[in-house]
C-alpha cells in the first residue's frame, strides 16, 4: 500500500512538471506582448522595449521557465497586467469562493446520485431503472448554461424565490449572508454532474449484484438487507466515491460557464476574464492552480480507492 | 423414508432474443440422506442450471416447471422467508472458482460468522468456537490466523476450503457441489477431494456433486446421472456406470479420455464425432442421434424414454442392449498412423541452460528492477525431428513460458536454444523468415487465437502468402486441403470465428500452424479449454497431422495422461526446473522422481475400484521470486531424506535410455519404494 | 484424407448479415431509434435550412426587437430585430458539421497516438501517457480558452482546439484497447509469421477496436457540440455573422424577462442535439454488449 501511494505521488510530480511546461509553453505562444498590455497602446516602442528587458522577456526560454517555476513554487505569483495588483490574494480569495461552491454542489450530488444509482442498479431493466437512466441521460445531455438559464427562469423570474445574480460585490464570502446567492449556481453545477455519478454508480452496482459473491451471500440465507448493505454496497460504492473525489477539483476550476452566468466571483470567471484581457500571469497562475488541484485530487482518489479496497490495501 | 431431495419432471427454459433455450428437460432424480449423487455432463448440458433451480436462484429470463421437494417440502412453492431459512442452513452450495465467490472486502471470519448469525442464535465465543472447529475439519493450517485474512490473501486451495467450511458450518442436510475442484491444480484437487470424502462419511449428508470429470465422480460418488443436452440420459450406481455403460454417449465419454497407460502407439483415442446441439434448436427424437454410430430412423422418429436396463440402472437409448453387449461397435477406432522412421537421431532442437527471469522491483518506487523472478531456471532438453516432447507440470511451473521462449514471444535471460543449426535464443523480430516458418505454435485459448474480424479463409491464406508456400492461383485449393486435413469442409471458408464452436476454432488454429509446413509446432495446452468430448478428436488430429507432415511437437499440458498418450518423451517440470526427463514409458514406471509420483497419484482415476497410492503434497507451490534452496521440491517432498535436499541441488541420475532423474535419493532406493506402492501403472 | 478418423464436419452456411442489414436491424432498439431520429432531423434541417427559412440571417426583418413568437416570427426576434427561427435553423449547419469534424480529427490523432503508445509500450508509452494525463487534467473549457486565446477565434481554430482537447481521452481509450488486444494470441500468431508492425496494427488490432472507438466518438461529438456552444456563449466561438446557438443564448439571456423564448429555444436546440448523440451512443453500446 505504501508503495502504491508513493508511486502515485511520483507520477503526480511528473505530471505536474509536464503541466507546468505545457502552461508555460502555451503562455509563450500566446500572441501577447506583455509590455503592450501593461503600458497600453499609447506607449512608445522604446518604453515597451525597456520594460520587456527589465521583466526578463529577452532571456533564453529555459532560463525563463526555471525562473517562473521557482517563483511559482515559492508563492511569488507576480502582478496582474490588467489590475496591476499582486495576483496571490486575489486568486486565493477566488479559490475559496469556488471551493465553497464546489463543496455545496458535492453535498447535493453525492447522496442523490449514489442513492439513485444504487436503486437503478438494483432494479435493473425494470421501471425504476428505466426512469433513473432516462433522467440521468437527460441531465448529462443538458449544457450547464441551459440548465442555469432554466433555473433562473423558474426560480428567479417566475417564483421570485432566489436571486439570479450571485455577485458578491467585492466582499469576502460569508455563508450566513450569501447563502441564497449560492443555491442556484450550486444546483446548476450539481445538475450537470448528478447524472454522470448516477450512471457510474448504477454500472458498479449492476456489476456487483451479478458477481458470484453476492450469489454466495444470498444462498447463505442472509436477509436481503444484509446482502445489500454489507455485501453489495461495500463493493459497489468504492468506485463512485473515488470518482466523486476527483470531481471536487473539477468543480473548483471547471465552473467557468456557471460562474459567468451567475456573475459569481470564482476561479473560473477569474480565468475567463484573464483570457479575454490577455492577462498572462493571471492565466498561467489560475490555470496552474486549477490543474494542480485536479491532478492532486486524482491521486487522493486513487489512495482512497486503495484504502477502501482490501485487495490493494494489503498488497 | 422420504428422500432428502426429490426432483420430478424438472424443465427449465431460458428466454432470449435467439429463442427459447431448453436448458433442462424432464429431469427426475432423488437423493437419499447420506448419499452422494454425481451429475455429469459437458459445459452447457444443464447441470449447473439444475443446481440453481434447486436453490431457487434462477436468473429472471429463466422459467422452470416440475417439482422439487426437499425433505418433502415443495421448494418451488416455498415463500421467500422459508427459502431464506433453508439456504445456507439446511441446503448449502459450493461452486467452482472460490476466489470470486468470496466477498473481497470482508474478512474470512465475518463471512463465516454471518452464516451462523443468520440462522441460529449463539454467543460470539460459541460461534467462533464452531468456526474454528470447522476450519480444522477442512484441515486449514493455523485457523486463528486465517480468520483475520481477506480472501485474496489465501491461495486457491485454501479459498475453496473456506467455501466448503462455510457450506458445512451448520451441518446441512443437502450440499450441492458445482465443480468444486475444477480450476485447482491436481495435487491441490486431490487434497480437497480427500477432505470432502472424509466429511461426507462423517456428516452423513446428501450431496449433489456436479462435475465434468468422471475420475472425480468415480472417486467420490455413490450414484451417477449423466446429462446430455439438458436431459438425464443414463443413471446408475457408480460401479455399474463404469462397468456397464448403457448409453452410447456415456460409453463415449469414458473412452475419449486417455486412460492411464494409454499411448498413441497402442491405439487411437476414441472421439465422439460432431458437436453438442444448440439448446435453442434441439434435433427431433434422441438429442444424441446426430453424433451416434448406432443411430437409425427409429432414433430420430420418437423421443426415447429412460428405460430400465438393470436393477437401479436406466438409460435413454433404444439400442442400450447393443451398447452393453458390443461396446466396440460404438467406440470403434482405427489405429493411428504407424510410426514414421524414428531412426533419425539428429536433434532438431537443443536447449541448454535455459533461464527466463522476469523483472522484479527492488525499491518502493519500482525504479530499480532486477530479473529476479525465476520462471524458468536452467532447463536442458533435446528433441529429435518428428518426435513429440511432452512438457508437464502444475500451473506456475514455467511450462508455458518455455513455449513462449521457443516461439520467440518472451525474451531469454540466458542459455542456448539451437534449432536445426541456427540460434533461436533471440526474439521473434530478429529471426529470419525461414526460421519463422520452421517453428509455429498452437495456443491454449481458441477464442483468442483467431482474429474475430478475419474469415477462416483469410486466416489460413495469410501464412501461405507470408511464407510463399503456393502460387496465388493454387491458394484456394490449398486452403480447402488444409481445412479437410482438420476435418472441416469448405463451407467454413467464409465464416468468422464467432460462428464456430471451440473445437472447430482450435482445428482452424491447428491448420494455420501447419499451413507453412513447419518442422516444429509448439502446442501450449491445446486441448485444455475444450469440452471433454471434443478433446480426443483434436488430440488425434494433431497426431495425424504430425505424422503426415513429419513435424516435431512440443506438447505442453497439465494433464499427465494426455501428455503420456501423445508424447515420445516427457519432461516433468516443477518451479522452473526439470525434475525428470526421458522416454515416456520410462517416466511412468519406477523409478520416478517423487514429484512425478505425487502427480500420478493425484490424478482421479475413472474407475471406482482403482486402488491408488495416496501420496499427497502439503502446502503450496513456493514463489518463483524466492524458490527454496537446494532441491526446489524439498518443501513439499514426501520422500525428503534430509538436510542435503535443502542445501544441495540434486544431481542428474541416469536411469538408462536417456532417462534422467534429478533427485538425491539413489535410484535403486526409489525403485524399491515405488514398486511397493504402485498399482496398475 | 478419406481414411480419416472421423467424418468431416460440414454445416449449412449461415449467411452473415451485410452492413446495411445490420444497421437496419438496429431500429428495434428503442434508444438507438430515438437518438438516430433526432440526429437525422437536425441533419435534414441543416441541409435544407437555406430553402426553408423565411428571412436572411442578418436581415432585420422586423422593426421590433425582442418580439415574442408570432405568425411572422415563429420564434420571435432578437436584439437587432432578426428572426430567431431563421437563425436557429441556419445555426444548425455549423452545429451539425463542426463537432463531427473536430471529433473526426481527434479520432485520427488520438487513435494514432494510442496505437503507437499501446503497441510500443516502455518509455515511449510512459512519456506519451504522462503528457496525455497533463492535457486531460485541464477542464476542457479552460483548455479551449487558452488555445483560442493563443490562436484567435475562427472556424478552423475552434475545430483544432476541440480536436486537441478531445484527442488525449481517445488516445487513452485506444491505448487500453491495444494493450488488451496486443496480448491476444492471434497477435502472437501474426508476430510468429513475421508480419510487419503496420499489418499487426492496422489489420489485426485496429479492426477489433473500431466498435468501441466509434461509440466513444459519438459521445464525444455530443460533448463537442456542448463545448462549441459554450465557447459561443462566452463570446469566443465561431465569430459573427454566422448564427451560433451558444452566442444566441448569451445575447438573449438579458432579455429573459421580455421574451423567455429567445434564449430558451436555441438552448433547447443544443440540448436536443446532445441528447441525440448520447441516446445513439448508449443504444449502440447496449446492442454491442448483447451481441457479444
Amino acid at each position: 500500500m505504501l508503495r502504491f501511494i508513493l508511486r502515485r505521488f511520483v507520477t503526480l510530480l511528473i505530471t505536474m512538471l509536464a503541466l507546468s511546461i505545457l502552461i508555460f509553453g502555451l503562455s509563450e505562444v500566446l500572441p501577447i506582448e506583455p509590455a503592450l498590455v501593461i503600458l497600453g497602446r499609447e506607449s512608445t516602442p522604446e518604453a515597451r522595449a525597456a520594460l520587456s528587458e527589465e521583466m526578463g522577456f529577452n532571456r533564453p526560454l529555459p532560463e525563463r521557465y526555471v525562473n517562473w517555476l521557482v517563483r511559482f513554487i515559492s508563492g511569488d505569483w507576480g502582478d496582474s497586467y490588467r489590475l496591476g495588483a499582486p495576483i496571490q490574494p486575489l486568486v486565493m480569495r477566488r479559490l475559496l469562493n469556488s471551493t465553497i461552491l464546489a463543496a455545496l454542489a458535492l453535498l447535493i450530488i453525492s447522496p442523490i446520485s449514489l442513492f439513485l444509482g444504487v436503486i437503478a442498479g438494483l432494479y435493473r431493466a425494470r421501471w425504476p431503472d428505466r426512469a433513473i437512466s432516462a433522467g440521468s441521460l437527460l441531465t448529462i445531455s443538458l449544457p450547464d448554461f441551459v440548465v442555469g438559464l432554466l433555473l433562473i427562469i423558474i426560480f428567479s423570474w417566475w417564483l421570485k424565490l432566489l436571486p439570479a445574480d450571485s455577485s458578491l460585490r467585492g466582499a469576502d464570502i460569508d455563508l450566513a449572508q450569501h447563502w441564497r446567492k449560492l443555491i442556484l449556481p450550486a444546483v446548476t453545477a450539481a445538475f450537470v454532474l448528478v447524472g454522470y455519478i448516477t450512471r457510474v454508480t448504477r454500472v458498479s452496482m449492476i456489476e456487483v449484484m451479478d458477481s458470484p459473491y453476492i450469489r454466495t451471500a444470498i444462498l447463505k440465507g442472509l436477509p436481503y438487507r444484509t446482502v445489500i448493505i454489507r455485501h453489495a454496497l461495500r463493493n459497489a460504492l468504492i468506485a463512485p466515491i473515488a470518482i466523486i473525489t476527483t470531481q471536487f477539483a473539477w468543480l473548483v476550476g471547471g465552473l467557468i460557464i456557471i460562474e459567468q452566468l451567475f456573475n459569481y466571483p470564482g476561479l473560473g470567471s477569474l480565468f475567463a476574464d484573464a483570457a479575454r484581457s490577455n492577462d498572462l500571469p493571471m492565466i498561467a497562475t489560475s490555470s496552474m492552480i486549477t490543474v494542480s488541484l485536479i491532478v492532486f485530487s486524482q491521486v487522493i482518489a486513487d489512495v482512497l480507492y486503495g484504502l477502501l479496497n482490501p485487495r490493494i490495501r494489503f498488497s | 423414508m422420504t428422500p432428502v431431495l426429490d426432483i420430478q419432471n424438472l424443465n427449465v427454459n431460458y428466454h432470449s432474443s435467439r429463442g427459447i433455450a431448453r436448458a433442462v428437460r424432464d429431469l427426475s432424480l432423488t437423493i437419499e440422506g447420506g448419499e452422494t449423487y454425481g451429475l455429469v455432463g459437458e459445459s452447457g448440458c444443464g447441470k449447473s442450471t439444475v443446481a440453481l433451480s434447486i436453490m431457487r436462484y434462477l436468473p429472471r429470463q429463466a422459467q422452470d416447471s416440475g417439482g422439487i421437494r426437499f425433505q418433502g417440502r415443495d421448494l418451488m412453492q416455498a415463500p421467500a422467508e422459508e427459502l431464506r431459512h433453508l439456504r445456507g442452513n439446511r441446503i448449502a452450495i459450493v461452486y467452482q472458482d472460490p476466489q470470486s465467490s468470496l466477498n473481497p472486502v470482508l474478512t474470512i471470519e465475518r463471512q463465516l460468522s454471518e452464516v451462523i448469525a443468520a440462522h441460529e442464535e449463539h454467543s460470539a465465543s460459541e460461534s467462533r468456537r464452531r468456526i474454528l472447529d470447522m476450519l480444522e475439519r477442512v484441515r486449514m493450517p493455523d485457523p486463528q490466523y486465517i480468520l483475520g485474512r481477506y480472501p485474496h490473501q489465501l491461495s486457491g486451495g485454501m479459498q475453496q476450503r473456506i467455501v466448503i467450511a462455510m457450506a458445512l458450518l451448520l451441518r446441512p442436510d443437502l450440499v450441492i457441489m458445482d465443480e468444486p475442484t475444477t480450476g485447482l491444480d491436481v495435487t491441490i484437487e486431490a487434497g480437497v477431494l480427500d477432505i470432502l470424502d472424509d466429511l461426507r462419511r462423517e456428516f452423513k449428508m446428501a450431496i449433489l456433486y456436479i462435475s465434468h470429470n468422471l475420475g472425480v465422480i468415480a472417486r467420490i460418488c455413490d450414484r451417477v446421472g449423466i446429462m446430455y443436452a439438458g436431459e438425464l440420459i443414463e443413471q446408475a450406481p457408480v460401479n455399474d456406470i463404469f462397468a456397464h455403460p448403457s448409453h452410447p454417449y456415456t460409453l463415449g465419454l469414458l473412452r475419449c479420455v486417455p486412460r492411464q497407460g494409454l499411448r498413441y502407439t497402442n491405439e487411437a483415442l476414441y472421439s465422439i464425432p460432431g458437436r453438442v446441439p444448440p439448446l435453442t434448436a434441439l434435433p427431433q427424437g434422441c438429442a444424441f442421434a446426430p453424433r451416434c454410430v448406432l443411430a437409425e430412423s427409429a432414433c430420430t422418429a420418437a423421443h426415447p424414454r429412460l428405460e430400465s436396463t438393470a436393477q437401479d440402472h436406466s438409460a435413454r437409448c433404444i439400442h442400450w442392449e447393443t451398447v452393453v453387449e458390443q461396446p466396440e461397435r460404438v467406440t470403434f477406432t482405427r489405429p493411428l498412423s504407424s510410426q514414421t522412421d524414428q531412426n533419425s537421431e539428429k536433434n532438431l532442437l537443443n536447449v541448454r541452460g535455459l533461464k527466463v527471469y522476469f523483472m522484479q522491483a527492488l525499491d518502493v518506487l519500482g525504479i530499480r528492477k532486477r530479473p529476479n523472478i525465476k520462471v524458468v531456471d536452467g532447463v536442458d532438453f533435446d528433441l529429435p525431428a518428428q518426435r513429440t516432447l511432452g512438457v508437464v507440470g502444475e500451473s506456475g511451473c514455467g511450462k508455458s513460458t518455455i513455449a513462449k521462449v521457443l516461439a520467440g514471444l518472451t525474451p531469454v535471460t540466458s542459455g542456448k536454444i539451437e534449432f536445426s543449426g541456427s540460434d533461436f535464443a533471440k526474439p521473434i523480430e530478429s529471426r529470419s523468415s525461414d526460421s519463422l516458418q520452421q517453428l509455429q505454435m498452437v495456443f491454449q485459448n481458441p477464442d483468442s487465437s483467431l482474429n474475430p474480424r478475419h474469415t477462416i479463409s483469410q486466416t489460413l491464406s495469410r501464412p501461405l502468402r507470408r511464407f510463399k508456400i503456393v502460387p496465388q492461383d493454387q491458394e484456394n485449393e490449398t486452403i480447402i486441403g488444409l481445412l479437410r486435413s482438420v476435418n472441416l469442409d469448405e463451407s467454413y471458408l467464409d465464416r468468422y470465428p464467432s460462428q464456430l464452436s471451440g473445437g472447430e476454432k482450435q482445428r482452424v488454429a491447428i491448420a494455420r500452424a501447419f499451413a507453412g509446413n513447419p518442422e516444429l509446432v509448439v502446442c501450449d495446452e491445446p486441448i485444455s479449454s475444450l469440452d471433454v468430448s471434443v478433446q480426443a478428436a483434436v488430440l488425434n488430429l494433431l497426431h495425424e497431422l504430425q505424422h503426415q507432415r513429419k513435424v516435431a511437437l512440443v506438447f505442453i499440458a497439465h494433464d499427465l495422461n494426455v501428455v503420456r498418450y501423445i508424447s515420445d518423451e516427457v519432461a516433468v517440470i516443477y518451479l522452473g526446473r526439470i525434475c525428470e526427463i526421458g522416454p515416456t514409458d520410462r517416466i511412468f514406471s519406477p523409478p520416478s522422481h517423487p514429484y512425478t509420483e505425487a502427480l500420478m497419484s493425484a490424478i482421479p482415476v475413472a474407475d471406482p475400484n482403482a486402488q491408488i497410492n495416496p501420496i499427497r503434497l502439503s502446502g503450496n507451490v513456493p514463489s518463483p521470486a524466492n524458490p527454496p534452496t537446494g532441491c526446489h521440491f524439498h518443501t513439499r517432498c514426501p520422500r525428503k531424506i534430509g538436510a542435503i535436499c535443502e542445501t544441495h541441488e540434486p544431481p542428474a541420475q541416469e536411469a538408462g535410455d536417456n532417462h534422467k532423474i534429478f533427485c538425491h535419493i539413489p535410484l535403486d532406493e526409489l525403485r524399491v519404494l515405488q514398486t511397493d506402492v504402485m498399482v496398475k501403472m | 484424407m478419406d481414411q480419416s478418423l472421423e467424418p468431416v464436419l460440414s454445416q449449412p452456411v449461415i449467411q452473415k448479415k451485410n452492413l446495411w442489414q445490420r444497421v437496419f436491424a438496429l431500429r428495434r432498439n428503442l434508444t438507438v431509434l430515438l437518438g438516430a431520429s433526432i440526429l437525422i432531423f437536425w441533419v435534414i434541417i441543416a441541409i435544407f435550412a437555406p430553402s426553408i427559412v423565411p428571412y436572411g440571417i442578418n436581415e432585420m426583418a422586423s422593426g421590433q426587437v425582442w418580439k415574442s413568437p408570432s405568425v411572422e416570427h415563429p420564434f420571435g426576434t432578437d436584439n437587432l430585430g432578426r428572426d430567431i427561427f431563421t437563425r436557429v435553423l441556419i445555426g444548425a449547419r455549423q452545429m451539425v458539421v463542426l463537432p463531427a469534424l473536430s471529433v473526426s480529427l481527434a479520432v485520427i490523432i488520438g487513435t494514432s497516438i494510442g496505437l503507437l503508445s499501446g503497441y510500443r509500450g516502455g518509455w515511449v508509452d510512459e512519456i506519451i501517457m504522462r503528457v496525455m494525463d497533463a492535457v486531460m487534467a485541464f477542464p476542457v473549457l479552460m483548455l479551449y480558452l487558452m488555445i483560442i486565446a493563443a490562436v484567435g477565434a475562427s472556424v478552423v481554430n475552434v475545430v483544432i482546439a476541440v480536436a486537441v482537447a478531445t484527442a488525449p481521452a481517445i488516445s487513452r481509450l485506444v491505448r487500453g484497447l491495444v494493450l488488451d488486444l496486443r496480448s491476444r494470441e492471434f497477435v502472437a500468431a501474426a508476430r510468429m509469421r513475421g508480419e510487419p508492425t503496420s499489418y499487426i496494427l492496422f489489420r489485426e488490432i485496429l479492426p477489433n477496436a473500431i466498435n468501441p472507438i466509434m461509440v466513444d466518438a459519438l459521445v464525444r461529438i455530443g460533448y463537442a457540440s456542448f463545448s462549441i456552444s459554450a465557447l459561443g456563449f462566452l463570446g469566443l466561438g465561431v465569430p459573427p455573422p454566422n448564427p451560433d446557438w451558444g452566442g444566441m443564448v448569451s445575447e438573449a439571456r438579458n432579455a429573459l424577462i421580455i421574451t423567455p423564448t429567445a434564449p430558451l429555444l436555441p438552448a433547447l436546440a443544443i440540448a436536443s442535439l446532445v441528447i441525440g448523440f448520447n441516446l445513439l451512443a448508449d443504444g449502440l453500446s447496449e446492442v454491442m454488449r448483447t451481441e457479444r
